[in-house]
C-alpha cells in the first residue's frame, strides 16, 4: 500500500485531518490572545496620620464638596466607560457569532468529507480484512498442517528415542549383569587364591618350624661338635707345648706347619712337614714334640663322625712367641 | 641398594665358605722351659787294659755344661747299647730320653783306639747323621771326647760346639807378697793346663790371635810393662812394644795383622794400632781422658774401648777408618772391659751397680741390658767363639777363680780351681 496509490484513501484522509487540526489550533490561539491580563490590585499607600474628623470644619466642608464633585465626575466617567465596554462587548459578541457560524460551516463540510472518506476507508478495511482473514485462514491451515507433521515427526522421534533408550537400557542391564558375573567370577578366583595362599603359608610356616627344629638340632650338634673340637684342640695344644723343646737357635716368629694323622684310638699315625721353617732342627723338634705327646686317649671317646670330620687329619702350627729372641 | 648388594656378596661368601670346611689348625706358641733330655750311654769296650779316659763321661760333662741338655743318669739306664741297632726305643721312651748317644771303643793293633759313635732319635727311632769313627792315641782321648761333644752339640742345637777350644788365664801362686805369675793354657773345661810363661812380675791381658796360633800379653820387666807375642806351638816369644809409660791391653785384629793396644807415651793413655809385620804405629784416639781396653769388632771395622771422657768409665766405639768415636753404654755407674759376641749382636761388659761389679750383656740391636752374674767382683769377661758362653774372673773366699755364664744368664758354672788366684781368662777362637 502506497501513498500515491490512486485508489487509496490515505492522502485525502491525511489532508482532511490536517485541516481540522489547523483550524482547531488557530481558534484556540485567538482565544488565548483575546484574554486581558487582569490588573494587579493596587496596594493603598501606608500613611501615618491621626484620624481627625474634619467634616465639621471649613476645610472639611470644602473637601466634602470637592469629594462630592469628584464622585460625580467619577460616576460620569464610570458610566461612560461602562457604556463603551458594553458596546465593545456587543461588537465582539457579534463578531464571535459570525466566526462561529463560519467555523461550523467548515466543520460540517469537513464532517461530510470525512464521512465519505470513512465510508471508503471502511470498505477498504473490510476488503483488506476479508483478504487478511483468508490469508490467515490459509496460513492457519498451513500451520496446522505443519504442526501436525511436526507432531507426527516428534512422535516418531520420541518413539525412536524411546526405543533407543530402551535398547540402551537393555544393553546397560546386560552389561551390568555381565559385570556382576565377572565380579563374581573374580571374587571366586580371589577367594580361591587367598585360600591357596593361606594354605601355602600354612605349609611354609610348618616347613619353617620343621626347618627351625632341624636347624636348632643341627646347631646343637654343631655346638657340641665345636665344644668337643675346642676341648680336644686345647688338650693337644697344651700337651705339645709341654714337651716342645726348642733348639737354642730358635727365634720368635719361626714357623713350622705339620700335618698330623690320628687313628681313632688317638694314636698319631703320621707326621709330615707341610711348611718348613727353613731350619731343619726347628722342624725336627716340632715333629719330636708331636711324637712325644703320644696317644691322645681322649680322641677314642669322641663321636666317630666328629673324629672323622675334625681329627682324622689336623695341622699344627709351631710359632714360638715366648722366646727371648 | 648398595647394602643389598653387600648382603648378596656376604651371602655368597657364606655359602662359599660353608662347604670348604677348614682343616683344623692348632697353633702352638709356647714351649717347655726344659733342657733336651739326652742319654749318653757308656761306650762299649771289651779290652783288658783300662782306657785312659771315659769318653762318654767327658761328652756328658761337656753337654751338661753347655746348659742346653739334661742327661739321663747312668744308673737309671735299663740297657747299655753300644750301637744304634741295639737301641730298644721303648726303654728310652720310658726314661723320657729324646736322644741317645751310643758308642764303642776298640783297641787297634798299633796302640791306638778306634772310637765309634752314633746318635739316635728315640722319637723318630732313626739315627741322626752317620755312624762316625775316630782313631786316637791314648793321650788324645780328651780331644776325641770334646770333638764328639762338638759334633753332638751341633747336631742337636744347630750351633757349632766350642768344647775343643782352650782358654788362657793368669795365676798368681805362692807367697802373697811376692807371688809367681803364670800364664797358662788349658782345655775349655779347665783340664790339662800348661804353663806358657812364668814370671815374678805381673802378667796381664792375654789375648789370642784370630787363628789361635799366637797369643799376646803384657808382662812386666823391671817394673815396666811390655807387650809380647808368642807362638803357642813353639813357645817362640817376641817383644813388640816398649814405649815410655804404659804399654798395655793388646788385642789382635780379626785379620791377624795388627794389634790394638794402649800406650801412654804421649803422657795420656790412648788407643793405638800396631802393624805386627811393619811395626808401624798409628794413634787412634786423641783425648785428654783415659782411653783403654781396646777390642776389635768381628768385622775389624771398629774398635770398642773404655774411656772416662764422659766422667765415668763407659764403653765407646771407635771407627777405624774415620777415627770418630761414639758412646755405646749408658746403663750402670760404669762399664769397662767390653767384648763383642762373634756375631756382633751382644756386648759384654763389667758393669758397676750399687758398688758391685757384675758381668752385663747389652743387646746392640735393642739396647736392652741384662746383668748376667751375681758373683763378687766379677771381671775380665771373655766370650766363647760360638757366642754361647762368657768366661770371667770372680772372687770366691778371697780367691780369684774362673766362672762361666751362658749369654742367656741361665747356665752358670765354675771351673775347677787351680792353685792360687786365677785371673784374666781369654777364650780361644776355633782352631783352624
Amino acid at each position: 500500500m502506497r501513498w500515491t496509490d490512486k485508489e487509496s484513501y490515505s492522502l485525502p484522509v491525511v489532508l482532511a485531518i490536517g485541516l481540522h487540526v489547523i483550524i482547531l489550533v488557530g481558534g484556540s490561539v485567538g482565544l488565548v490572545l483575546g484574554d486581558d491580563e487582569p490588573p494587579a490590585p493596587k496596594r493603598p499607600p501606608i500613611v501615618n496620620a491621626t484620624i481627625v474628623d474634619v467634616s465639621d470644619t471649613i476645610i472639611g466642608k470644602r473637601e466634602a464638596e470637592l469629594r462630592q464633585a469628584a464622585a460625580q465626575a467619577q460616576q460620569e466617567a464610570q458610566k461612560k466607560a461602562k457604556e463603551a465596554a458594553r458596546k465593545k462587548a456587543e461588537r465582539e459578541a457579534l463578531e464571535k457569532q459570525r466566526r462561529q457560524a463560519q467555523a461550523a460551516q467548515k466543520k460540517r463540510e469537513a464532517a461530510e468529507r470525512k464521512a465519505e472518506a470513512d465510508r471508503r476507508a471502511l470498505l477498504e478495511r473490510e476488503k483488506a480484512e476479508k483478504a487478511r482473514k483468508a490469508e490467515a485462514a490459509k496460513k492457519k491451515a498451513q500451520q496446522e498442517q505443519a504442526k501436525k507433521e511436526k507432531a507426527q515427526q516428534e512422535a516418531e522421534q520420541k518413539k525412536r528415542l524411546e526405543e533407543k533408550k530402551r535398547a540402551e537400557e537393555e544393553k546397560r542391564k546386560r552389561q551390568e549383569q555381565e559385570r556382576a558375573k565377572e565380579l563374581e567370577r573374580q571374587r571366586q578366583l580371589e577367594a580361591k587364591a587367598i585360600a591357596e595362599a593361606e594354605e601355602a603359608r600354612r605349609r611354609q610356616a610348618e616347613a619353617e618350624v620343621q626347618k627351625a627344629i632341624a636347624e636348632e638340632e643341627a646347631k646343637q650338634l654343631r655346638i657340641e661338635e665345636g665344644q668337643a673340637v675346642q676341648s680336644i684342640s686345647s688338650l693337644i695344644m697344651d700337651r705339645i707345648a709341654s714337651v716342645w723343646i726348642r733348639p737354642p737357635n730358635a727365634r720368635n716368629g719361626m714357623k713350622t706347619k705339620l700335618r698330623i694323622g690320628f687313628l681313632p684310638s688317638g694314636e698319631v699315625s703320621t707326621v709330615d712337614v707341610l711348611e718348613s721353617s727353613g731350619d731343619s732342627l726347628f722342624d725336627q723338634r716340632a715333629k719330636d714334640a708331636v711324637v712325644k705327646m703320644g696317644r691322645v686317649e681322649e680322641l677314642a671317646d669322641v663321636d666317630y663322625a666328629i673324629f672323622e670330620r675334625n681329627f682324622r687329619q689336623i695341622e699344627l702350627l709351631f710359632n714360638p712367641q715366648d722366646l727371648r729372641n | 641398594m648398595k647394602s643389598k648388594f653387600v648382603l648378596v656378596v656376604l651371602m655368597a661368601l657364606l655359602t662359599l665358605s660353608i662347604p670348604a670346611r677348614a682343616q683344623l689348625v692348632i697353633e702352638i706358641t709356647s714351649g717347655a722351659d726344659q733342657l733336651l733330655p739326652v742319654a749318653v750311654v757308656p761306650f762299649g769296650y771289651t779290652g783288658s787294659t783300662p782306657l785312659p779316659e771315659d769318653v762318654a763321661g767327658i761328652v756328658q760333662s761337656d753337654l751338661l755344661r753347655s746348659g742346653v741338655f739334661q742327661a739321663i743318669p747312668r744308673e737309671n739306664m735299663l740297657s747299655l747299647p753300644t750301637s744304634a741297632k741295639d737301641v730298644f726305643y721303648r726303654d728310652w721312651r720310658l726314661l723320657k730320653a729324646d736322644y741317645v748317644l751310643v758308642g764303642n771303643v776298640d783297641a787297634n793293633a798299633n796302640g791306638t783306639y778306634r772310637i765309634t759313635y752314633e746318635l739316635v732319635n728315640v722319637l723318630t727311632q732313626k739315627r741322626v747323621g752317620n755312624k762316625e769313627a775316630l782313631d786316637v792315641k791314648p793321650s788324645n782321648f780328651r780331644d776325641a771326647a770334646h770333638f764328639i761333644s762338638d759334633k753332638i752339640y751341633e747336631q742337636l742345637t744347630g750351633i757349632r760346639g766350642a768344647f775343643s777350644t782352650r782358654i788362657l788365664y793368669v795365676t798368681a801362686e805362692g807367697n802373697k807378697a811376692a807371688p809367681t805369675f803364670k800364664l797358662q793354657v788349658a782345655d775349655a773345661d779347665g783340664y790339662r793346663p800348661q804353663v806358657v810363661v812364668s814370671s815374678q812380675e805381673p802378667i796381664l791381658s792375654p789375648s789370642w790371635s784370630a787363628d789361635g796360633r799366637y797369643i799376646a800379653y803384657v808382662m812386666f820387666r823391671n817394673r815396666r810393662p811390655n807387650i809380647f807375642i808368642q807362638e803357642l806351638a813353639t813357645g817362640k816369644q817376641q817383644q813388640l812394644a816398649q814405649f815410655r809409660g804404659l804399654n798395655g791391653a793388646p788385642a789382635w785384629s780379626p785379620d791377624g795383622k795388627k794389634l790394638a793396644l794402649v800406650l801412654s807415651k804421649d803422657n795420656n793413655p790412648e788407643i793405638y794400632t800396631l802393624d805386627i809385620a811393619t811395626k808401624k804405629l798409628e794413634r787412634m784416639t786423641n783425648h785428654y781422658s783415659i782411653d783403654t781396653e781396646p777390642s776389635w769388632e768381628p768385622d775389624g771395622n771398629g774398635i770398642i774401648f773404655t774411656s772416662d771422657r764422659g766422667g765415668n768409665p763407659q764403653i765407646y766405639r771407635l771407627d777405624v777408618k774415620s777415627k770418630s768415636v761414639e758412646r755405646v753404654t749408658f746403663e750402670g755407674e760404669l762399664n769397662t772391659r767390653a767384648r763383642l759376641t762373634p756375631d756382633g749382636r751382644y756386648l759384654v761388659t763389667v758393669q758397676k751397680n750399687d758398688g758391685n761389679y757384675h758381668i752385663a750383656l747389652q743387646d746392640m740391636k735393642t739396647g736392652r741390658v741384662q746383668v748376667l752374674t751375681q758373683t763378687y767382683l766379677d771381671e775380665s769377661p771373655s766370650i766363647a767363639p760360638n757366642g754361647s758362653m762368657v768366661m770371667y774372673a770372680t772372687t770366691e773366699n778371697s780367691k780369684g777363680i774362673l766362672a762361666v755364664v751362658s749369654v742367656d744368664g741361665l747356665v752358670k758354672y765354675k771351673l775347677p780351681s787351680a792353685d792360687g788366684d786365677v785371673r784374666e781368662p781369654a777364650w780361644s777362637p776355633y782352631f783352624k
